[in-house]
């Protein structure tokens, strides 16, 4: 019996790991209820709301560029184009004029009206999300049916980009009210006027949408009937379901899968640049590291290549400014420190560290540990030993918030508009203020800089003011720049029309299966 | 009637040369081992934690730590196991085999260490709780109880997030956990023998409140203790492999086995043995702590004396 019992317990132990390991995925009735296109795709998380005031992340982008429209639209290259406002323009300094589409119904069949946006933008204005996306509009004012005023502050470009982030989907007030009034939540009926109407979502597992056969533009409309979207944390799980067809795209996959996924003829690689930049930030607003030699040493201990080898299984590309090569407002006009460890001790010494140093780096999460511990292994030659501390997000967001971390590693992704990108991690305004200015690096330059690019109008000129900041930031060594990442889409041969923008948003209405 | 049949032929092999009618004495210690040993996962557990404590031991004269097991060396990264790297090496060149030895020194630490000290505690907690009694006994325990309402990884993880990842903190909150189930167990035994005539006897001798405990009542308890000890040990080791799977004990690059599997997991596809030989690591060590355990279970139960 208890031979048996034992036994048992190793078979159980085997299989426990064997399964942990392996990360199944249950739930196989894909082809269950289909008319005509139906194509499922796999993300690595789910999203957070159909709400576009509750969320503000990369998945939740997708789905809520599915279900709605914003008034401004930013296409692939982030380039803006005419969304549900059909024209825009400044009347004055401080006036926004937008014209709004004729004929434009939501889902549930009224019609969209000026109504509609006044109460969506003072909805989200309201957002701890992405209110602050639209904070510059002061007021707003309804002209008739079809044509507003925005009152804004300051009549910046920033303003149109506010309007295309997928946080100004525009709802319907009736409907909203409606749901309200009832105690309901958004997320509960979900209504748009969007390429893809809302079907279903269960939260942690999947969300489907099926195509709007009255969407208003043509050039924009769905082209698959419908569209599943699974969370599968796992990237391992998700090449399998790839290679038995149990899903037909992976929206992000990780690089360390590519050499099985390029060796199966039924599966395509889609790369794409990312605005991603990952990179060790100095808390300059303490010692040591309040020192420029010490901070310009250890950015001669990166060692791109070996990072890239490690980190990124051979993909993506060194950088070494302080946001991605494809981020608007990047330059690679900057000081470049490259990876000479002979300078490194020299400028250790004259930093007054002959001997070396210990501190401690922040990690956020396990996914930036490889690149930390390439580091680690570098600093170790010139007698620098840095400790890894591997925090989840909460914990590392909370201590860059309050500026008390040495040194901290993370990515950063660029925005459409280089204010959004600049402004977190540079106004000297947000050191320890919401945990995105990892260098806390206090500089009235670069202050005035952000300010001056703020109200531009001209757009190549308020890129100089970007570029410069990128040249100080370098030259005062307040990042250790490493990689840029690339982004993956793994699509099966029998789908097309897949491709994400410089932000790696996907949108689903381009996607056909033959 | 194997049991019987073995025993007729321990009995029938040893009978030429031995007079029957001698009364043959034999330790408590002699005893125990005569019964555990005829369990052969008993001794299959034994030879496994031999062997890891073996390589914990000895894992700096097998292999150097700074240039072998962490040190990267990008030239040989992810190669399949070959006579130069027994089971391959990692996405920094580093041998698996290495980190695999190394890696057992820190598992079979944490799991000594925290067992250990969540003995004592929960020993000494059991004893004065048990022995005392009335309403001191009562407050004690239910903080005992208060502490055992609580899943036991769930505590520990509130104590590690609370006081931070690393190590000491790791073996702090595994014996925290552990503690009450030790408490509980002790007390129990102290319970059942406490008014026995031989405490009795030690007490109209003189013996004060310490005494009795320690040299009375506490050899006299320690079997049920010893057992306990065997299963949280290859508790510990999981709960560490856990932890630091889930990056809240060991930090990089200091080889665990939990956290060479979470490492190697993005590569379980292309590289399957990184995260293989690890995982077996894991596996072996609690199974041979459970076997043992069992074992020893058995062989110090009087009721299953023969």
């Amino acid at each position: 019996m208890r031979r048996k019992r034992i036994c048992v317990m190793a078979l159980a132990l085997l299989v426990c790991l064997t399964l942990s390991l392996a990360g199944c995925s249950g739930g196989n009735d894909s082809d269950a209820q289909t008319d005509g296109v139906s194509i499922i795709a796999a993300n690595d998380y789910d999203i957070t709301s159909f709400d576009p005031h509750k969320s503000n992340d990369i998945a939740s982008s997708t789905a809520l560029r599915a279900v709605y429209d914003t008034l401004i639209y930013a296409n692939e290259q982030l380039q803006f184009e005419p969304g549900l406002a059909e024209s825009w323009e400044y009347t004055d300094d401080n006036t926004l004029r937008i014209k709004i589409a004729e004929g434009v119904k939501f889902h549930n069949g009224t019609p969209l009206t000026t109504e509609d946006v006044k109460f969506s933008i003072e909805r989200q204005q309201k957002s701890g999300f992405v209110g602050d996306i639209v904070s510059s509009i002061e007021s707003i004012e309804i002209v008739d049916d079809l044509t507003l005023d925005l009152k804004v502050t300051d009549a910046s470009a920033g303003v149109i980009a506010g309007l295309a982030h997928a946080g100004a989907a525009i709802l319907s007030k009736e409907h909203v009210e409606g749901l309200e009034a009832e105690g309901k939540s958004i997320d509960d009926d979900p209504v748009g006027t969007g390429p893809f109407i809302y079907e279903s979502w269960t939260v942690g597992t999947e969300y489907t949408v099926k195509k709007n056969p009255d969407y208003f533009d043509e050039n924009r409309a769905a082209k698959a009937d419908r569209v599943t979207v699974r969370a599968m944390p796992e990237y391992n799980s998700q090449v399998v379901a790839l290679q038995n067809g149990e899903i037909d795209i992976s929206i992000f996959m990780s690089a360390n899968n590519l050499t099985e996924i390029e060796a199966d003829p039924s599966l395509t690689v889609v790369r794409y640049e990312t605005t991603e930049e990952t990179f060790a930030a100095f808390n300059c607003s303490k010692a040591p590291f309040d020192n420029v030699k010490l901070r310009q040493a250890l950015n001669y201990t990166i060692n791109r290549d070996n990072i890239i080898q490690v980190y990124m299984a051979g993909t993506g590309m060194p950088n070494y400014g302080v946001i991605g090569p494809s981020a608007v407002g990047y330059t690679g006009d900057v000081t470049k420190y490259e990876y000479d460890l002979d300078k490194a001790k020299a400028l250790l010494a004259e930093a007054g560290y002959p001997d070396g140093l210990s501190f401690n780096l922040a990690v956020c999460t396990d996914y930036y540990a490889p690149a930390a511990t390439v580091w680690q292994a570098d600093l170790k030659k010139i007698g620098v030993d840095m400790t890894i501390e591997v925090m989840e997000v909460g914990a590392y967001y909370d201590m860059t918030g309050s500026a008390e971390h040495e040194v901290a590693l993370s990515g950063w992704y660029g925005e459409p508009d280089p204010s959004t990108t600049f402004n977190p991690c540079f106004n000297s305004e947000l050191i320890g203020k919401g945990g995105n200015n990892f260098a806390c690096f206090k500089s009235d330059e670069i202050d005035s800089l952000l300010e001056q690019a703020l109200i531009e109008k001209d757009m190549a000129k308020r890129l100089e003011f970007y570029y410069e900041i990128s040249r100080i930031a370098t030259e005062n060594a307040v990042y250790a720049p490493m990689t840029s990442a690339e982004g993956f889409i793994i699509l099966r041969d029998n789908i097309s029309g897949v491709t994400p923008d410089l932000q790696g948003i996907i949108r689903l209405n381009g996607w056909t299966k033959s | 009637m194997k049991m019987s049949s073995l025993v007729m032929q321990a009995v029938t092999g040893s009978a030429p040369a031995v007079d029957l009618h001698v009364y043959k004495k034999r330790t408590q210690f002699g005893e125990v081992w005569r019964r555990f040993r005829r369990s052969k996962g008993a001794i299959v557990g034994l030879i496994i934690i031999a062997l890891m404590l073996f390589c914990a031991l000895f894992a700096n004269f097998l292999f150097d730590y700074n240039t072998e097991v962490i040190e990267p060396n990008y030239d040989e990264a992810l190669e399949t196991p070959s006579a130069k790297h027994w089971f391959g090496t990692d996405e920094f060149g580093r041998d698996v085999f290495a980190r695999v030895v190394f890696g057992a020194r820190l598992s079979l630490y944490i799991g000594l260490t925290s067992t250990t000290s969540a003995l004592i505690f929960g020993v000494l907690i059991g004893a004065f709780s048990g022995y005392i009694g009335g309403r001191f006994d009562s407050i004690v325990m239910r903080v005992v109880d208060v502490f055992l309402a609580l899943p036991s990884i769930l505590l520990a993880l509130t104590i590690v997030a609370a006081l931070g990842p690393n190590i000491n903190n790791l073996i702090l909150a595994i014996s925290i956990a552990n503690i009450p189930y030790f408490a509980r167990i002790f007390r129990a035994e102290v319970l059942a023998i406490k008014d026995k005539e031989f405490i009795e006897a030690s007490r109209a001798l003189g013996a004060n409140r310490n005494t009795i405990i320690f040299r009375e009542i506490l050899p006299n308890c320690l079997s049920p203790i010893i057992v306990q000890a065997s299963i949280i040990m290859a508790l510990a080791v999981i709960v560490s492999a856990e932890f630091s799977f889930l990056g809240l004990g060991v930090q990089p690059p200091t080889p665990e086995w939990g956290c060479m599997v979470a490492g190697a997991r993005k590569f379980l596809l292309s590289s399957p043995y990184l995260t293989i030989f690890p995982g077996v690591a894991i596996m072996l060590t609690v199974l041979a702590f459970n076997l043992v355990g069992d074992a020893l279970r058995d062989a110090t139960d009087p009721r299953l004396k023969h």
